[in-house]
């Protein structure tokens, strides 16, 4: 699979006469993927993996996942020119990603559970589940991370799985930041609570 | 997920897909930005013309004269209105919401701000005449509605109870003018010590309501404890200059 898509990008460098697409930041690749089409494949190759993991921690299923990606991209695509230069494109992007997550669940009415896969790819950066990783076992988080609302999920996500800032949240959820801030400070509590409830269950 | 970057291109270049043109998005954010403005505009309107019928109403008066009906009606009207003033602004917070930025600021200072815009015109609006002259279309369009107004009008046909009302037909002098009431009956008002007004200034046609008594020995002798004119009247009538001239003529 990571072959494939290395080989199809070596193809698109000779193409492009050795330009160095990968050193390209994302909002030079919007602009060159609006004259040539080619350079999206790029933006998705940036993505795909961080979006499906995205789309699966918020408890999208596997076979959706890959279907809503598809969905996904074709829609950044004739978005385009609706990208705000202002913004981060990866916070438009997710953005994208977490609506079609969102009309996913309004129209499946429930989220799958999660599975300790979530646990993939997570960033190495400050990390509210480092110190529980090291203590407790994953399935435990993964139970709590499954018995929290979406709005509450979706916020510890971001921040603590996807690295994002309280800024690139608010520009995901597209809620103010003071709300952002908020909501992640009842997330963590929220989470501390059911962890300790799930602890205890646990253990009996 | 195999291959997902080549299988995109590859869709997007056989089934011709383009990206939206920016204008699109452009019209759709100005869309946004023009319905969140126009619906501020109505709020405005509409605190306006909620002031304009409460103030209208005289609620310390009419509840002491109006039957159950009445006065429930006399609620009911303005509570409308205080509706539609809600409607309004939930449709124009609704639409700032939807514009591309319109998640950044803080939602509470959004409603304040433009809650406090919306009084700032609303009562702008209010002394310009234009609630007045709203006012004066829903009567001339809804019969109900005139003869609403009119009943109001009437209860404060009750001398004895010392509610007057009518209109001004010659001023005598700064202190006594004559009038008639709803049944033309012609009364000399004196209002030396009443509470009037700002501004007030008696001139021929104006309509006003008077809280007073009947003197006693002379039947048709009205002495007013206090003016009350009705809401906007000035802007019903005649402007500023043309009063100013018609009372320099008397």
């Amino acid at each position: 699979m990571k072959e494939n898509a290395k080989i199809f990008r070596i193809i698109l460098v000779n193409k492009k006469n050795f330009l160095k697409i990968q050193n390209l930041t994302d909002e030079e690749l919007v602009e060159k993927s609006l004259i040539d089409s080619d350079f999206f494949a790029e933006i998705v190759y940036r993505y795909e993996k961080k979006l499906f993991f995205y789309l699966k921690r918020l408890g999208v299923c596997e076979k959706d996942a890959e279907e809503l990606l598809q969905e996904i991209f074709l829609k950044v695509y004739k978005s385009l020119n609706g990208f705000d230069l202002k913004l981060k494109f990866s916070s438009w992007i997710y953005r994208i990603a977490h609506n079609f997550a969102v009309s996913s669940f309004r129209k499946n009415k429930e989220t799958v559970a999660l599975d300790e896969g979530i646990f993939l790819e997570i960033s190495d950066k400050e990390d509210l589940f480092d110190e529980v990783e090291k203590t407790f076992e994953k399935e435990l988080v993964v139970r709590v991370l499954t018995k929290m609302s979406l709005k509450y999920r979706e916020v510890l996500l971001l921040r603590f799985f996807e690295d994002k800032d309280y800024e690139e949240i608010s520009d995901v959820l597209k809620k103010p930041i003071g709300t952002v801030s908020v909501l992640i400070k009842r997330a963590k509590e929220k989470f501390k609570y059911l962890y300790k409830e799930e602890k205890t269950n646990f253990n009996i | 997920m195999k291959n997902l970057s080549e299988k995109i291109v590859e869709k997007i270049k056989n089934e011709k897909i383009i990206p939206k043109a920016k204008w699109k998005f452009v019209l759709k954010n100005s869309f946004y930005w023009i319905l969140a403005i126009v619906f501020l505009v109505f709020v405005s309107l509409s605190v306006s013309y909620f002031s304009f019928l409460i103030k209208k109403s005289d609620f310390d008066v009419s509840f002491k004269l109006c039957d159950y009906f009445f006065c429930s009606l006399m609620i009911l009207i303005p509570l409308f209105w205080l509706c539609v003033l809600f409607a309004f602004a939930v449709f124009s917070f609704i639409n700032y919401r939807l514009t591309e930025k319109g998640y950044k600021l803080n939602q509470f200072l959004v409603l304040g701000g433009s809650g406090l815009l919306a009084l700032i015109i609303g009562f702008v609006v209010l002394y310009s005449g234009f609630s007045n002259w709203m006012d004066l279309q829903i009567e001339n369009s809804i019969p109900a509605y005139k003869e609403f107004n009119l009943k109001q009008k009437m209860l404060w046909m009750n001398p004895e109870r010392g509610f007057l009302v009518g209109k001004v037909v010659l001023v005598n002098d700064d202190f006594h003018f004559e009038m008639k009431d709803l049944n033309n009956k012609k009364w000399l008002v004196d209002y030396r010590n009443a509470k009037v007004p700002r501004n007030f200034m008696a001139f021929p046609n104006l309509e006003v309501k008077i809280l007073g008594k009947v003197v006693v020995s002379h039947e048709n002798r009205f002495n007013a404890f206090e003016i009350r004119q009705f809401a906007c009247d000035h802007c019903r009538q005649k402007n500023f200059f043309e009063r100013k001239m018609m009372n320099n003529a008397y």
